[in-house]
């Protein structure tokens, strides 16, 4: 007669490869998701270059980013706004947030500087002085 | 026994493959994964400064061939635009090229580094310029570098 044989050792195991494929789907999802999230605020653009420029400090400071498109438009969190917009939203953010608040400026370095000169004006009358500029990182060529 | 062994080589090419599979699957993840992760934007810096909403009319301004006996309050770069060129004028005073300018604010930091530096750019004159002319400024020494706004206008 013909025994039949037994499974040996019975080995009944979690199979690994198809939970680290989920994992690492789930991670490179809620990256690239995470990616384009940002790039809502962080227009695409040509920055100046700079040697004397500085990293970002990474600190608590309130900071509104307005970026400056090549045809002159003002986006103010990813949102074209108006300078008189601008204005009164700066105006409200410093009352808010008192002599910290930063306005950080990034526009392309072939723009003409009567494009930047609203955000300029915007800032001057909403009482905002700390402007920074978003710039590249260059050598110092000396 | 030739058959057998046959069978057997068989055996071990079929459990090869499939134990390639879900390799090449992680190892895909794996690139995948480095290449969403890797940023290949470059390093964005910022560059401080502040605005200056007053006038250039009642502060001792520097002179154009500064000496160490020299003093002043501020100096007033413009930055103007002619034939797609960059015009400098410190204190009203064109300069040759870029390299008269970055040496006359070399030395007149070196007399009075805490002097305003106000920056006065045309509409014209595009962005490079002006954070050049920023850049320098910093570079040279000045520890205050100010936009001049037109209040009103």
């Amino acid at each position: 007669m013909k025994v039949p044989r037994r499974v040996s050792g019975s080995r009944i195991g979690i199979n690994m490869t198809p939970m680290i494929d989920v994992v690492f789907l789930l991670v490179i999802f809620f990256l690239v998701s995470s990616h384009l999230v940002r790039q809502e605020t962080q227009v695409e653009l040509p920055l100046p270059v700079a040697a004397s420029g500085e990293d970002d400090p990474m600190s608590d400071q309130p900071r509104v980013t307005i970026n400056v498109r090549a045809d002159g438009t003002l986006l103010l969190s990813g949102r074209p706004v108006s300078p008189v917009v601008l204005t009164s939203r700066l105006t409200a953010l410093r009352a808010g947030e008192g002599d910290q608040l930063e306005v950080r400026v990034r526009t392309g370095r072939g723009q003409p500087y009567a494009s930047v000169e609203p955000v300029m004006m915007a800032c001057t009358q909403a009482g905002v002085w700390n402007v920074t500029w978003s710039v590249y990182r260059q050598e110092p060529a000396r | 026994m030739i058959a057998w062994r046959t069978r057997q080589r068989e055996s071990a090419q079929a459990s090869l493959d499939s134990a390639m599979t879900p390799m090449i699957d992680v190892v895909f993840l794996l690139l995948v994964f480095f290449v969403c992760t890797a940023s290949f934007k470059l390093i964005e810096q910022m560059l401080p400064g502040t605005l200056s909403a007053q006038s250039a009319g009642n502060t001792t301004q520097a002179p154009i061939r500064p000496t160490p006996e020299d003093d002043f309050d501020q100096v007033v770069l413009r930055v103007g635009w002619e034939n797609d060129q960059p015009l400098w004028i410190v204190n009203d005073q064109p300069l040759a090229d870029a390299t008269a300018l970055r040496e006359l604010l070399n030395s007149l930091a070196a007399i009075k580094p805490d002097a305003r530096l106000i920056l006065h750019p045309v509409p014209e004159v595009p962005m490079e310029y002006v954070i050049n002319a920023w850049d320098w400024s910093r570079l040279a020494g000045f520890q205050a570098v100010a936009f001049a706004v037109n209040q009103g206008e």
